[in-house]
Order: C-alpha cells, then sequence, then structure tokens
C-alpha cells in the first residue's frame, strides 16, 4: 500500500495537558480518509502540527507530496476581495506569476464561485466562506488536501453541496477530513481512522469497519406472531423491537452469509404473509464507532 | 520627529504579527512558506514603513526651509538632509525591532501594545542608573547629529546593534512558538 500521509508515534502536550500520546496512522494513497474522535481527542492538534502551526513534542510524520489545507479557524484578511486573497495565497504556493489569474478561476470554478472573484471576503455568507476556504486549499493542485471539519456549521444544503464537493475532489489525491459528522463520513469516505485520547484506536477500509459484525436489519409492516419469531429465532439469534416492529438479526458471516441469512428470514416472513418495509445490511459506521471508543 | 515618531510606530507595528496570530490569518499562510519568510517579509515592509514616513518627513522639512544652508546648493542641502535622516532612521528602526518582537511573542495585539509602552517607560527608569544601557539614552540621540564624527558613528552603531538584537529575538520566539 503506498502511502500519501504516514506519522509516527506524534506526542504533544499543552503544559499539563496530554494532546496526543504517540499517534501512529497512515493514510493509503488516492483515498477519502475520514478521521474520527470525540472533542479533545486530537484531531485539530494532529492537523495543527502537520500545517506546521504548532510544533510536536515527538514523532515525526512523512508526506510527500504538495498539500492543501483547510485549517480550523483560519480567517481571511477583512475588507479584501475573494481574487486579491487568493492571489497571495496562490504565490506563496508557488504559483508562476503568469499562470495566477488562471489559478484563481480554475478553483473558483471547482467551489461554483466564478462569479464572486471581486467579492469581499466580509460580505460572504458561512456556506461561501467555507468554499473559499476549500478554494485556497486546491491552489497549486496539491496531492493531498487536509480538511479540518469543513461542513461545521453549516445549514443542509450548504454542508451537502460541500460533501458533494469534496467527492469530486479526489481523483488522483488523496484527501483527510476531520468531522464529527459520522453519516458523513460513512458517505464520503473510504477509509477511516478513529483516534480517543492522543492514540488511533482503529485504522482501515470503512467496509471492513462496519461489515466486521454482521447485522441484518428487517423493518416489518406489522408484528409477525409468535409462532413465526420462533422460527425466525430458529434460522439465527434474533432481537425484536415491538415498538418499532423490527426484527434485528446478528449473525456470524462464517456461518450464514448475509444473502443466505437474507433470503432464509425473507422466506418466513413471505410465507407467514409479513410485510417488509425495509431491510438493511451491516452496522452503521456510528455503531462501530462508538463500540470502538466504548461509548455504547 | 525623532521624539513624536516612536509613538507612531508604537501604533503602527504593535498588531504586525499578533493581529494575524489573533485572527488566524497566518494559518493560510504557515502550511505554505516557512516562518522565516514570513518573519523577515513583514520585517522588511515594516521598517520600510518607517524609512518612508520619515524621509516623507525630512523632505518636507527640507522644502519648508527648516535647514537653513545658505552657502550650499540645492543638492548639497538634499545630501546632507538625506545623512541626517539616514543617522536619525536608526533609533526608530531599534524601536520598531521592538515593538516587532513583543508583536511576535504575545497573541493579543493589546499586550503587544502595553509591553512595548512598558519597555519605554522601563528603559527611562534604567536610563537613570546604567544610561550606557538604554536604547533611550538622549546621549546616543544627540550623537547622530554631530555628522562626520566618532560619536555618530558610535550611537548609529549602537542602535542598528540593537536593531539586530531585538529582531533576532523576536524571530527566535516567533520560529519556536505554537501559532
Amino acid at each position: 500500500m503506498t502511502t500519501a500521509l504516514s506519522i509516527t508515534g506524534l506526542k504533544k502536550s499543552y503544559g499539563r495537558k496530554v494532546a496526543l500520546k504517540g499517534l501512529n496512522m497512515k493514510v493509503p494513497k488516492n483515498t477519502v480518509y475520514g478521521f474520527l474522535g470525540e472533542n479533545g481527542a486530537g484531531k485539530t492538534t494532529t492537523f495543527s502540527i502537520l500545517g506546521g502551526f504548532i510544533s510536536a513534542n515527538a514523532g515525526t510524520f512523512d508526506m510527500p507530496g504538495k498539500m492543501g489545507m483547510l485549517p480550523q479557524d483560519a480567517r481571511f484578511g477583512v475588507g479584501r476581495r475573494i481574487d486579491s486573497q487568493l492571489k497571495i495565497l496562490a504565490k506563496l504556493s508557488g504559483v508562476e506569476s503568469s499562470k495566477v489569474d488562471s489559478e484563481i478561476k480554475r478553483v473558483l470554478k471547482a467551489v461554483n464561485m466564478e462569479g464572486s472573484a471581486k467579492v469581499p471576503v466580509n460580505k460572504c455568507s458561512h456556506g461561501m466562506y467555507k468554499r473559499i476556504g476549500i478554494a485556497q486549499a486546491l491552489l497549486g493542485d496539491p496531492d493531498i488536501l487536509l480538511f479540518d471539519e469543513p461542513t461545521a456549521g453549516l445549514d443542509p444544503k450548504n454542508a451537502h453541496d460541500i460533501r458533494h464537493l469534496i467527492q469530486t475532489l479526489n481523483h488522483n489525491r488523496t484527501v483527510v477530513i476531520s468531522s464529527h459528522n459520522l453519516a458523513e463520513i460513512e458517505q464520503i469516505c473510504d477509509h477511516v481512522g478513529i483516534i480517543s485520547k492522543g492514540e488511533m484506536v482503529y485504522e482501515g477500509p470503512v467496509e471492513e469497519l462496519v461489515s466486521q459484525n454482521t447485522e441484518l436489519n428487517f423493518k416489518l409492516s406489522e408484528m409477525p406472531n409468535l409462532k413465526t419469531i420462533e422460527k425466525l429465532k430458529g434460522i439465527n439469534k434474533a432481537s425484536w423491537s415491538e415498538e418499532e416492529k423490527c426484527c434485528h438479526i446478528e449473525f456470524n458471516h462464517e456461518v450464514l452469509t448475509t444473502e443466505a441469512a437474507n433470503a432464509l428470514i425473507l422466506e418466513q416472513l413471505l410465507k407467514d404473509k409479513i410485510g417488509v418495509r425495509s431491510i438493511n445490511s451491516g452496522n452503521s459506521l456510528e455503531h462501530e464507532y462508538l463500540k470502538k471508543l466504548n461509548l455504547d | 520627529m525623532l521624539l513624536g515618531t516612536p509613538a507612531l510606530i508604537l501604533m503602527i507595528h504593535y498588531d504586525k504579527l499578533a493581529q494575524e496570530n489573533y485572527d488566524g490569518t497566518f494559518r493560510y499562510y504557515l502550511f505554505r512558506t516557512s516562518r522565516a519568510k514570513i518573519y523577515w517579509s513583514k520585517f522588511a515592509s515594516a521598517l520600510a514603513e518607517i524609512a518612508l514616513i520619515t524621509l516623507t518627513a525630512t523632505l518636507i522639512a527640507v522644502l519648508y526651509g527648516h535647514f537653513k544652508l545658505d552657502n550650499f546648493d540645492t543638492l548639497k542641502v538634499l545630501g546632507y538632509s538625506l545623512k541626517y535622516w539616514l543617522a536619525g532612521i536608526t533609533p526608530l528602526l531599534a524601536f520598531s525591532s521592538m515593538v516587532f518582537m513583543f508583536s511576535s511573542w504575545v497573541k493579543r495585539p493589546f499586550l503587544a501594545l502595553l509591553l512595548s509602552a512598558a519597555t519605554v517607560i522601563g528603559a527611562g527608569v534604567i536610563m537613570n542608573w546604567y544610561p550606557w544601557m538604554s536604547p533611550f539614552n538622549l546621549d546616543y540621540w544627540k550623537g547622530l547629529f554631530v555628522p562626520g564624527t566618532q560619536l555618530m558613528l558610535n550611537s548609529v552603531l549602537i542602535y542598528l546593534g540593537y536593531t539586530a538584537l531585538f529582531s533576532t529575538l523576536g524571530f527566535l520566539i516567533f520560529k519556536k512558538r505554537d501559532l
């Protein structure tokens, strides 16, 4: 596996408060990597070290290639126009003077803000501000993008647009996103790292994490009778939520595949004329995340 | 000019680094370039501002005839004026470097202003006991206006020394600190 970012034994303390206790992290190249953890787990500290805002007490990181970043709590200068802000940043990113204007057009187009180049930054809405933040990260066509809570504080429409935008960014590029929104991470990331109290507790593909303990959830249109329940229990260990009319079945996928379990349960339900409203397989990222942090 | 300008410098420079740190604007620069580049380019622009302000003031003084040099032609008057300006600017550079150092040290711009003002007062107090230690020693200032003498050279060297000291300390602080 080629890595875009590799962190080894990263430590950082703020006085007596330990923020990172020897963090190890490997981000595979050309993936969208979700960096998860509770408040104060060490996500922003990690990003701040990578961005050069703070220095680590110990440990190393290796990030070959150019980096773009949307830091948390970063602000643009008040009163300046978007294009003049981006001009300075493009030059600092090493964009040739003759290509600065076209580069600014390119990144503004990428965030759907082509018509807003002359707008002063302080006149922008929160959603626009985030987009400019992403636009500046794209300057100079970096190989790896680090986004620290890119949808924090955004309304659902703007958050959806930013998520969609991020999904379009990882062509031949690695994207690392820190977020508290687990549904968002599950939707857009293919790898996750879960950090707790300054240490990595899980790292790997999202698919692997959510299928570790296979589950099937059948939402039924009515409660089956006891006879049917007994028969279903015979297929596998099943639990019932009468209130939600939900049949929850956990099984060992090494003994019974998802497809086989699905077919057996459906056959039984159809035989007993019990309607099925929805079927979900696998665990949610939220469920696994809480499990990893021992919070469930 | 020399007595009024330090207050102006204080007002111009106290937030040069501290304000950007406080606002978080630095975060868009730091992952793109080195701290050395940020610090020294800001420092150079701050000194250039001071040089331009004082040069403008000197030229205005020349134009309005504050330098009564009847036996010299215009070019010679300008030459002397520039020499005075170059000598007179050295304590201002030292003062700028000190304000800049505090601006790189603290996060809240107002604190940089307070620390700079407190240092000026402190240096004034020191001057009573150890005059040679204070960058605001009036003997050094006076020396700047005795052109072509060892006194002037000493004064210029002392102020350039203070400039180097404050700017280097400021840089070391800026390089090491968490932003």
